[in-house]
C-alpha cells in the first residue's frame, strides 16, 4: 500500500508539534500601539499612498467606529482590545532589494524555515515548466520579496505587492479595490480597509493563461501585532490563474489578530483557482495563545462562463471565522468551494461559504469536510441563495463532519434561500465518528493507532485534497496528520 | 424603555381591563403566573427579523395591529369532516359543550377545559415557563383563556382518535385566541389525537396556541394537526414535548391555512429508547407564508429522532423550514435524521431553509438533507409521451411527491383524511 507507506512516512517525518513556531529576530519598523485616525494616516504616509486611498481608508475607519463586533458565529473568546495591537510592523530594510542576494540573510533564513523554496524554484523550473511557482512573501504586514517577476511581465501578468500596485497601476487598484468587499461589508472588512498594510496584487490580462502558479506566504512575526493584508486578483476575459496562499506564525502565549480581505474579480470566460493552506499557530493544548483568523474572502464572477474555485485546508488558528464566497453574476458562471477544516485541542472554527446565484444557468458545488478532535468546536455555516432571475441554477452541497473523541463538537448551519422555480438545490450533511472496524483493520495491518487515524482522515478528506495543486497537496496531507497528533489514545 | 410594537403595546394596555374576565382571575397563583408572563412579554416584545430564529418570518403585518372585522350575518359552523366518537370543540377561544361529545371516553382518560381547571385553581398543571424566551408563549401565559387538558392514566389506551376543533367565527368582539393545552400521558398509555384549526376566509384574527406535552415511560402519542385557518388569519403555534424512556411521539402537521403561520415544535428527549418523529406537509398559495420550526434536543444517550417535511408552493407563497437537531455532551448512541423538500410551482414562490446540526457527542449518527426545485421535466415528459395530458401528469407527480410524507402517518383514518384534504387543495392548482 503506497498510500499507507506515504502516510506513515509523513507522520514520522513530523516530529515537532508546530515547526513554524520560531521567532525571528529581525529589526522592525513599528507604528505606535493602538488605533486612531493618526495611525491610519501614519500607515498611508509610510506607504506613500495617493490621496484617494487615504480618503478611502479614513472613510472605512469612520465607518468601522459605528459598527459592532459580530457575535453570531459559534466561537467564544475574550473581547479583543483593538487599542492593544500594533497596526504596522515592517522588517527594516535600507533600500528596496534588487535581488535576493541583497535581502537580509536573517529573512532568507526565515523563508528556509518556512520551507519556501525561493531559490530552489529556479532549479525546479528546468524540471517541469508547468509547476513553477512565483512567490510573494508577506512578512508581518509588508511584502518583502516577489520572485519570477520578469518571467511574468513577459506575459503581461502583473504580480506584485499591493502597495507597489497602488504606485505603478493606480487605475487598476482604484477601479477594483473594495468593489467586491466594500468597506461597509462587515466589522473586520472595515477594519482591514482602514489599516491594511500590504498583500498581493495580481492582474491577468485578456486571453493569458498564467504560465505558473502564483503564491503568497503570509507570516506574522512581531509580537502583539495584527496582520491586515489585502489581496486583489483580477482575471480579465478568457484568462486563467491558479493562486496559492500559505500562512504561519510563531508560537506565542498571547492571541494575535489576523483580519485579511481577499477580493477576486473574474471576467468573461476567465477562471481563478484559489487555494489556501492555513496553518497559523493554533495555541497550545490548553488554548493559550494562537491566532484569531477573521477573514473576508469573496469572488465576483462578473462575466459569462466565469469560474472560481476556492479550496481551503484550515488546520491552524485558535479561532477561524472565514466564509470564502462566490457571487455568480454572469450567466453560466460556476462557483466551487472545497474545504477541509480540522480543529484539535481547544481550537474553534466557524467556516463555510456563500453562493449567491444571480445569473442564469449558474452552478455551484460545496464540499465541506469538518474534523473535530480534542475539545475543539467545528462549525460549517453556509448560504445558498437563488435570486429571482437565476433560471436553471443548480447547487449541490455535501457537508460531512467527523468527530474524534467525546469532548468535541461538530455543527452544521446551512441557510438555503430559493426564489427561483427552475433552480435545483440539493443539500446533505452527515456527522459520524471513525468506525472502530476501520481503525482495527489498519492497526491489524501494523499501523499504530495514530497512523491509522491519519490514514482514515486523509481518506475522508481525499475529495478535497485532490483539488489542491500538487505542491500543496503533499503539504496539506502532512498537516492533516500533524493537526490530529495527540487526539487518539 | 424601548419602543414596543403597536400590537404589543395594545396587549400591555389591555391587560388590566381584560384580567377580570380571564379564567382563574380570583386565584392568586393564576394571577401571579399571568403577571410573570406579561412582564416577560413586555421585555421581549414580538421578535423582529434581526432575531436569528425569526430571520425568515416577518411578523410586522401582525404587529402593526390586525384590523377588526365587522360581524356580518352568522356564518354556519363548519361540520367536522373527520369521523370519530370523541370530539371536543372550542369556538372563538371558548369550550363549547354543545359541539362536543366526550361521554364515550373510557375510564382513565380525563379531557377537560383549561378555563375550568384555572377557575378551580389548578394552575400547577401548566408547569412553569419562567425561563422561556419566546414572546408568544409569554403572551399566551398572560392572556390564556381556554384550551384542553388531556390526562391519561398508566396503561390506558384509546383506539379511536380524539378530535379537538378550534373554530374561529365572525362576530364575537375579540380577534385573538390564546389557547393553552396540556397533555399528560401516563406510563404505557397510548392515544391518538387530531387537532383541527379552522376559520372562515376573510376573517382576520390571531391564533396563538401553546401545547405542553409530557409522555411518561413507554407512552405513545400520535398527534396530528390540520391547520386550515382563515386566509387572513395569523397562526403562531408552539408545541413542547418531553419524552421519557421508551416513549414514542409521532407528530404530523398539515398546513394549508392562514396568511402567516408558524408551527414551532420542540422535542426534549430525556430517556433512552425514546423516539421523536416530527413530520409535516405545507401546501400554500397566494400571499401565504408558512413557517415550520423544529428543535429536537437529545439530552441523554440511546434514542432516536426522525423528521420529514414537504412543501408545495404556488402563487407568491413563502415557505420556511428551520430544523435543529441538538445532541448534548455524552448523549452517545443517538440517531437523528431530517429531510426537508420543497416544490415550487410558480415563479413568484420562494422557500428558505435552515437545517441545523449541533453535535457534542461522537458516537452518533446524524444527517440532514434539503432540496428545493420544480417538477422533474424528464418525468413530466415521460408521462406525456405515454399519452397522459400535461395537467394530469403534473398532478400525478405532485401526488407522488406528497405521498412519500403522507405515508409516514401511522393512523389509517387520519392518513386518508389528510390525503383527501390535500387532493382538494391540488384541484385548485
Amino acid at each position: 500500500m503506497v498510500v499507507a507507506r506515504e502516510t506513515v512516512e509523513q507522520v514520522a517525518s513530523v516530529s515537532d508539534k508546530y515547526k513554524y513556531g520560531f521567532i525571528s529576530d529581525i529589526e522592525a519598523d513599528t507604528a505606535p500601539i493602538g488605533l486612531s485616525e493618526d495611525i491610519v494616516r501614519f500607515i498611508s504616509a509610510k506607504k506613500e499612498e495617493p490621496e484617494w486611498l487615504l480618503e478611502w481608508r479614513l472613510k472605512a475607519y469612520r465607518h468601522w467606529l459605528t459598527m459592532v463586533e459580530p457575535d453570531w458565529a459559534q466561537v467564544h473568546y475574550p473581547k479583543i482590545d483593538f487599542q492593544d495591537i500594533y497596526y504596522y510592523s515592517a522588517p527594516k530594510t535600507k533600500d528596496k532589494p534588487k535581488s535576493l542576494d541583497e535581502v537580509d540573510p536573517e529573512l532568507l533564513e526565515v523563508y528556509k524555515k518556512l520551507g519556501i523554496p525561493l531559490k530552489e524554484q529556479e532549479v525546479l523550473a528546468g524540471v517541469e515548466g508547468a509547476h513553477n511557482v512565483a512567490v510573494d512573501a508577506v512578512f508581518d504586514s509588508v511584502s518583502v520579496a516577489t520572485t519570477f517577476k520578469a518571467r511574468l511581465e513577459k506575459e503581461g501578468v502583473i504580480f506584485c505587492p499591493i502597495s507597489e500596485a497602488v504606485r505603478d497601476h493606480p487605475e487598476l487598484v482604484q477601479k477594483y479595490i473594495g468593489s467586491v468587499v466594500p468597506y461597509t461589508d462587515n466589522y473586520y472588512a472595515a477594519l482591514n480597509s482602514a489599516v491594511f498594510t500590504d498583500g498581493s496584487f495580481c492582474y491577468i490580462p485578456k486571453g493569458v493563461r498564467c504560465p505558473m502558479e502564483l503564491s503568497t506566504y503570509f507570516r506574522i512575526n512581531a509580537a502583539q501585532t495584527g496582520q491586515f493584508e489585502r489581496t486583489l486578483i483580477i482575471a480579465d476575459d478568457e484568462s486563467y490563474v491558479s493562486y496559492l496562499e500559505g500562512c504561519t506564525a510563531p508560537m506565542r502565549d498571547e492571541n494575535q489578530l489576523h483580519a485579511a480581505v481577499v477580493e477576486l474579480v473574474i471576467m468573461k470566460d476567465a477562471e481563478i483557482k484559489y487555494s489556501t493552506v492555513q496553518n497559523w499557530y493554533p495555541g497550545d493544548e490548553n488554548g493559550v495563545g494562537g491566532i484569531y483568523n477573521f477573514v473576508t474572502k469573496r469572488a465576483a464572477c462578473r462575466g459569462e462562463n466565469a469560474k472560481v474555485s476556492w479550496t481551503q485546508v484550515e488546520t491552524g488558528s485558535a479561532i477561524t471565522w472565514k466564509y470564502p464566497s462566490c457571487i455568480l453574476q454572469g450567466d453560466n458562471s460556476v462557483g466551487e468551494f472545497y474545504s477541509i477544516a480540522i480543529t484539535n485541542n481547544m481550537q474553534q472554527a466557524d467556516t463555510g461559504t456563500k453562493m449567491i446565484h444571480l445569473g442564469k444557468n449558474t452552478s455551484s458545488t460545496i464540499i465541506s469536510k469538518g474534523i473535530s478532535a480534542g475539545k475543539a468546536q467545528n462549525t460549517y455555516r453556509g448560504l445558498v441563495r437563488m435570486g429571482r432571475k437565476a433560471e436553471n441554477a443548480r447547487n449541490h452541497t455535501v457537508c460531512d463532519s467527523l468527530l474524534i473523541g467525546d469532548k468535541c463538537g461538530a455543527h452544521t448551519v446551512p441557510y438555503i434561500e430559493n426564489q427561483s422555480r427552475t433552480a435545483t438545490i440539493e443539500h446533505e450533511a452527515t456527522t459520524s465518528k471513525v468506525s472502530e472496524e476501520q481503525l482495527f483493520y489498519c492497526q491489524q495491518r501494523g499501523l499504530s493507532e495514530e497512523e491509522s487515524m491519519a490514514l482514515i482522515v486523509n481518506g475522508f478528506c481525499k475529495e478535497v485534497l485532490q483539488k489542491l495543486p500538487m505542491e500543496f497537496a503533499v503539504e496539506a496531507q502532512k498537516l492533516v496528520g500533524i493537526s490530529l497528533e495527540g487526539s487518539v489514545g | 424603555m424601548k419602543n414596543l410594537t403597536p400590537l404589543a403595546q395594545t396587549y400591555l394596555d389591555r391587560f388590566d381591563t381584560a384580567r377580570e374576565s380571564l379564567p382563574g382571575h380570583d386565584n392568586p397563583a393564576v394571577v401571579a403566573l399571568r403577571e410573570s408572563g406579561l412582564a416577560r412579554f413586555a421585555s421581549l416584545d414580538f421578535p423582529g427579523r434581526k432575531v436569528e430564529e425569526w430571520r425568515f418570518t416577518n411578523l410586522s403585518p401582525l404587529t402593526k395591529g390586525i384590523e377588526t372585522t365587522e360581524a356580518p350575518a352568522n356564518a354556519a359552523l363548519p361540520a367536522a369532516e373527520f369521523e370519530t366518537p370523541h370530539i371536543m370543540t372550542f369556538v372563538n377561544g371558548h369550550f363549547s359543550a354543545n359541539e362536543s361529545r366526550l361521554d364515550k371516553l373510557p375510564d382513565g382518560v380525563k379531557l377537560s377545559s383549561v378555563a375550568a381547571e384555572l377557575d378551580a385553581g389548578n394552575s400547577a398543571l401548566l408547569g412553569s415557563d419562567a425561563e422561556d424566551k419566546r414572546a408568544v408563549v409569554a403572551l399566551n401565559t398572560a392572556f390564556m383563556e381556554d384550551g384542553f387538558v388531556l390526562m391519561v392514566e398508566d396503561g390506558v389506551s384509546v383506539t379511536e382518535p380524539i378530535l379537538i376543533r378550534f373554530l374561529s367565527l365572525l362576530g364575537t368582539g375579540t380577534n385573538a385566541h390564546h389557547m393553552r393545552n396540556v397533555i399528560r400521558l401516563g406510563q404505557n398509555s397510548a392515544i391518538t389525537l387530531v387537532e383541527e384549526h379552522a376559520g372562515i376566509d376573510g376573517h382576520a384574527y390571531f391564533a396563538n396556541p401553546m401545547t405542553n406535552i409530557t409522555l411518561a415511560a413507554d407512552a405513545k402519542l400520535n398527534h396530528y394537526k390540520y391547520q386550515a385557518e382563515s386566509n387572513t388569519a395569523f397562526h403562531l403555534a408552539n408545541t413542547d414535548t418531553e419524552l421519557a424512556a421508551g416513549a414514542v411521539y409521532e407528530n404530523f402537521a398539515l398546513t394549508t391555512g392562514a396568511r402567516l403561520a408558524r408551527n414551532e415544535l420542540e422535542s426534549r428527549i430525556t430517556g433512552s429508547g425514546a423516539v421523536s418523529i416530527l413530520n409535516g406537509a405545507y401546501l400554500i398559495r397566494g400571499q401565504q407564508h408558512a413557517d415550520t420550526t423544529t428543535i429536537t434536543r437529545h439530552l441523554v444517550p440511546e434514542n432516536e429522532s426522525r423528521q420529514v417535511y414537504k412543501g408545495i408552493l404556488d402563487g407568491e407563497a413563502q415557505g420556511v423550514f428551520q430544523g435543529k437537531i441538538q445532541i448534548v455532551p455524552d448523549a452517545q448512541q443517538v440517531n437523528g435524521d431530517q429531510l426537508s423538500r420543497s416544490l415550487l410551482l410558480s415563479d413568484r414562490a420562494s422557500v428558505s431553509v435552515k437545517p441545523e446540526l449541533e453535535i457534542h457527542a461522537d458516537d452518533v449518527k446524524c444527517s440532514h438533507g434539503a432540496s428545493s426545485g420544480e417538477l422533474d421535466e424528464d418525468a413530466l415528459f415521460y408521462l406525456q409521451s405515454r399519452g397522459i395530458d400535461e395537467k394530469s401528469a403534473r398532478k400525478m407527480l405532485i401526488d407522488a411527491f406528497l405521498a412519500d410524507v403522507l405515508e409516514e402517518i401511522s393512523n389509517d383514518g387520519v392518513r386518508e383524511y389528510f390525503a383527501k384534504v390535500t387532493a382538494r387543495w391540488m384541484d385548485k392548482v
